[in-house]
C-alpha cells in the first residue's frame, strides 16, 4: 500500500510499504478513504517530537471502511464505515473506565520508556513516535486498528465521511478544551490560536454558554474564520501592542474568565521573547516555546481556568507559576479523551448544530502529502486544514 | 609506637602464600627490569610493579585477576495495580509459564547467551492471594530470587502487585561490564514483564506493533532528544542573555 512516512525533519515521503495485518485478536483493518494532517503532525514534522524513526508511518485522523476483523471483535463487521479516534484505548483498565481514554494503561507497548521520562505513561497514539507506542499511522491506504470494538465509531448511513472525519481528533479536542473550562453564563473565553483546534474550541465555547469569545492569531484568513464561524471577536497579536493589556480592556480590567492555549509548543511571537525561546529550542536547552501559555496565565482573571489543548512535550522555563498561584488559577490539560466525545458530537453533527467541514481548505491525493505538509506548515495558500484521499491519483 | 606495631602486625597477618609469591616475584621482576635497561625490560619492570602493588593491597593478588570479586547483587522493586480481583491476579502469577505471550517476548532477549524462561525458576513459597516466592534453579544463567506480594487496592481498584527481586550478576569482571553496557540490565525486562501481565489480565491481549508495516529506514534511529532541558545549561544561558 501507499503510506506517508516520516524520514526526518521536514522530510515526509510517500512510500510503498506492505499492507498491515491483524496482529492481535481485538484488531481490525480499515481501508482508509479520508485522512487529514493535524497541527500535532507539524510538531513531528518540525522535529520536536522525540522517539521517531525514519520510515514511521504518520497520521492519526482517519476514516474508512472495515475490511477485516480479529476473532475477538464483536461490534464491527467488514463493510462498516468508521471514524477512528487518534488515542488507542483498551476499554477495560481503570483509566478507560473513568473515561480518561487517552491515559489508557494497556495500549502503549513501550509504556516503560515513557514512564522513565514522565513518571507514568499515557496510552498509545497512532503515528506519534515510539514513546507513544510506535503505531503505524493513518496517512496510508490501510491501517491496523487495535481494540476495534472500543474506538472506531460507525458513521451513520448516508453521512459523508468528511463530516465525521474530525471526530477522530480536532473536534473533540476543541470541545474538551472548552468543556474543561467549566464555562459559566456570561464568561469571556479567550482562545490563543485560530487553527482547527482553536476554531473548534471557540465554537464549542459558544455552544457551552460563553458570553463573549475572543480569538487570537496573526493569520488574517484564520481570524476571519473565527469571526464568521464562531462569532468571535478577534485580535491579531502581531498588530496588538500589549496583548494582555488589550484583553484586560476588553473585559473591564478583570481578564478573560477562561483562557485556552490552542497553540502549543511551537508558538510564534515577535521580538525578543521569540528569539530567546527559539534559540533555546534549537540548542535543545528548552524543548517547548511557551509564548501563548505564558500570556494565557498572565491574562486570566483571578480564580479562572487555563485550558491547554496545545501539545507540550518537555520543559519550559519562565513559566509564570507564581502568577498562576497568586491568582488561584485552575490548569487543565492533556491529550483528548476522544472516545468520550465522539457519540455526543456526532449527534450534534447529525442535528446540524455543528458542521466541522468548514475548516477544510485543501483536498488532495495522499501522493501529494509532502507538498501538503509544507503548505500547511508554512500556512501558505490560505491553508487551514488538509484532507487527503489515499486512493485518488495525484493530478 | 605501639600503634605502628599493631598496623604492621595486621598487615603481616593478611599475608598468605599468594601474597608472598606476588610480592617476591614482583620485586624480582622489577629489579631485573631496572638492571637490564632495555625496551622490553621496561614492560617487565611494569608488570613487577603491578604484582608488588597487588601483593601489598589484595588478599588474592594472583587468582583475583582470573576471577575478580563478585559484583554486588542488584535489588529491583517495582509495582503495578491490576484491575482484577486478587484471586485472579495471584493465580495468573502462580502459573506465569502458562502465559507464553507475557514471558516469551521478554525471554526473546537473551540473558548471558541463554534465553530466560520460567523453567529456570522454581516456586519456593506460596501464600494464597498474598505472596509468591521464587528462586532460580542451579542451572539457570543468572542467579536471582524474587517475591511477588499481592494486596487489594483501595476502593475496588483491583490488586496491587509488588515485585521484589534480587539478582546476583555472575562474577565476570569485564564480561559483566560489557553485558551491562549492552543493556542486559534485568530491570527493564522485569518492568516489561509486569506491564505485559497487566495488559493480558485487563485487556486480554499484549499490546504490540511487531509485524506492522513501515517505510524504508532511510536514516538510523534519531537520537532520543532530551525531553527535559538540562538545568545547569539553562541557567548559564539565562545569565548570558
Ligand atoms: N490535546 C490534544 O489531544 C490535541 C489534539 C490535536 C491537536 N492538538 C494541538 O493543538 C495545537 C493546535 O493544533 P492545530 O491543528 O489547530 O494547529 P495549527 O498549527 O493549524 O494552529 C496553530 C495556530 O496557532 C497560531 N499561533 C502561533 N503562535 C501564536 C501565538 N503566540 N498566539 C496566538 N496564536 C498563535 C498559528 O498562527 C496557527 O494558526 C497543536 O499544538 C496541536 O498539537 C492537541
Ligand atoms: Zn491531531
Ligand atoms: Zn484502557
Amino acid at each position: 500500500m501507499k503510506a506517508a512516512c516520516w524520514n526526518g525533519k521536514q522530510d515526509i515521503r510517500v512510500e510503498t510499504v506492505p499492507d498491515p495485518a491483524i496482529l492481535n485478536p481485538r484488531d481490525a483493518i480499515v481501508r482508509i478513504t479520508r485522512t487529514a494532517i493535524c497541527g500535532s503532525d507539524l510538531h513531528m514534522y518540525n522535529g520536536h517530537i522525540p522517539g521517531m524513526k525514519a520510515g514511521d508511518i504518520v497520521g492519526h485522523e482517519f476514516a474508512g471502511e472495515v475490511v477485516e476483523t480479529g476473532p475477538e471483535v464483536k461490534q464491527l463487521q467488514t463493510g462498516d464505515r468508521v471514524v477512528v479516534p487518534f488515542a488507542i484505548a483498551c476499554g477495560q483498565c481503570f483509566f478507560c473506565r473513568w473515561q480518561l481514554w487517552s491515559l489508557c494503561d494497556n495500549s502503549n507497548p513501550h509504556a516503560t520508556r515513557l514512564e522513565t521520562v514522565y513518571g507514568q505513561s499515557g496510552g498509545g497514539l497512532f503515528g506519534y513516535s515510539h514513546l507513544y507506542g510506535g503505531y503505524a499511522g493513518g496517512q496510508a491506504q490501510y491501517a491496523r486498528v487495535p481494540f476495534a470494538d472500543i474506538g472506531p465509531l460507525k458513521i451513520p448511513e448516508g453521512m459523508d465521511e468528511e463530516r465525521a472525519l474530525f471526530l477522530s481528533d480536532i473536534l473533540p479536542t476543541g470541545y474538551m478544551a472548552a468543556e474543561q473550562c467549566d464555562i459559566q453564563p456570561g464568561d469571556t473565553v479567550a482562545v490563543w490560536g485560530c487553527g482547527p483546534v482553536g476554531l473548534f474550541a471557540q465554537q464549542s465555547a459558544g455552544l457551552l454558554g460563553a458570553g463573549q469569545v475572543i480569538g487570537i492569531d496573526r493569520i488574517p484568513e484564520r481570524l476571519e474564520k473565527a469571526r464568521e464561524q464562531a462569532g468571535s471577536i478577534t485580535l491579531n497579536y502581531a498588530e496588538t501592542g500589549d496583548l494582555v493589556e488589550e484583553l484586560k480592556i476588553l473585559t473591564g480590567g478583570r481578564g478573560p474568565d477562561r483562557c485556552i492555549d490552542a497553540v502549543g509548543m511551537e508558538a510564534h511571537s515577535h521580538g525578543f521573547e521569540f528569539y530567546y525561546d527559539n534559540a533555546k529550542q534549537m540548542l535543545k536547552l528548552e524543548s517547548d516555546r511557551p509564548v501563548a501559555l505564558r500570556q494565557a496565565i498572565q491574562a486570566c482573571r483571578k480564580g479562572g481556568t487555563v485550558s491547554i489543548p496545545g501539545v507540550y512535550g518537555g520543559g519550559i522555563d519562565q513559566a509564570p507559576l507564581g502568577a498562576a498561584f497568586a491568582k488561584g488559577l485552575t490548569l487543565k490539560m492533556g491529550q483528548t479523551h476522544v472516545h468520550r466525545y465522539m457519540r455526543p458530537l456526532l449527534e450534534r453533527i447529525e442535528k446540524s448544530e455543528i458542521d466541522p467541514t468548514f475548516v477544510i481548505t485543501h483536498r488532495a491525493a495522499l501522493e501529494r502529502a509532502p507538498e501538503m505538509y509544507r503548505t500547511f506548515a508554512e500556512k501558505r495558500d490560505g491553508c487551514i486544514k488538509v484532507v487527503m484521499d489515499p486512493w485518488a491519483q495525484a493530478a | 609506637m605501639a600503634q605502628k606495631q599493631a598496623a604492621w602486625q595486621d598487615w603481616m597477618k593478611d599475608k598468605n602464600w599468594e601474597t608472598w609469591t606476588a610480592l617476591g616475584s614482583g620485586a624480582a621482576l622489577l629489579a631485573w627490569g631496572i638492571v637490564r635497561r632495555s625496551a622490553g625490560s621496561a614492560a617487565l619492570a611494569g608488570a613487577g610493579g603491578i604484582l608488588l602493588y597487588r601483593g601489598a593491597c589484595s588478599r588474592r593478588p594472583l587468582t583475583g585477576i582470573l576471577a575478580p570479586v563478585t559484583p554486588e547483587p542488584r535489588r529491583i522493586r517495582i509495582a503495578a495495580t491490576i484491575l482484577q480481583p486478587v484471586e485472579t491476579v495471584y493465580e495468573f502469577w502462580r502459573r506465569l509459564d502458562s502465559h507464553p505471550e507475557v514471558f516469551q517476548r521478554v525471554a526473546a532477549q537473551r540473558v548471558n547467551g541463554e534465553t530466560l524462561s520460567t523453567r529456570k525458576l522454581e516456586l519456593v513459597e506460596e501464600r494464597p492471594n498474598e505472596l509468591l516466592r521464587w528462586q532460580t534453579r542451579p542451572d539457570a544463567p543468572v542467579r536471582a530470587r524474587g517475591a511477588a506480594r499481592f494486596r487489594p487496592a483501595p476502593a475496588g481498584r483491583g490488586t496491587e502487585v509488588q515485585l521484589d527481586v534480587v539478582a546476583q550478576p555472575r562474577g565476570g569482571g569485564l564480561g559483566e561490564l560489557f553485558r551491562n553496557a549492552l543493556g542486559h540490565d534485568p530491570e527493564p525486562r522485569l518492568r516489561t514483564l509486569l506491564m505485559r501481565s497487566k495488559q493480558l489480565l485487563e485487556a486480554g491481549e499484549v499490546a504490540t506493533t511487531e509485524g506492522q508495516p513501515r517505510g524504508s529506514r532511510s536514516k538510523p534511529m534519531r537520537v532520543m532528544t532530551r525531553v527535559l532541558p538540562r538545568k545547569e545549561k539553562d541557567r548559564q544561558l539565562e545569565a548570558a542573555v
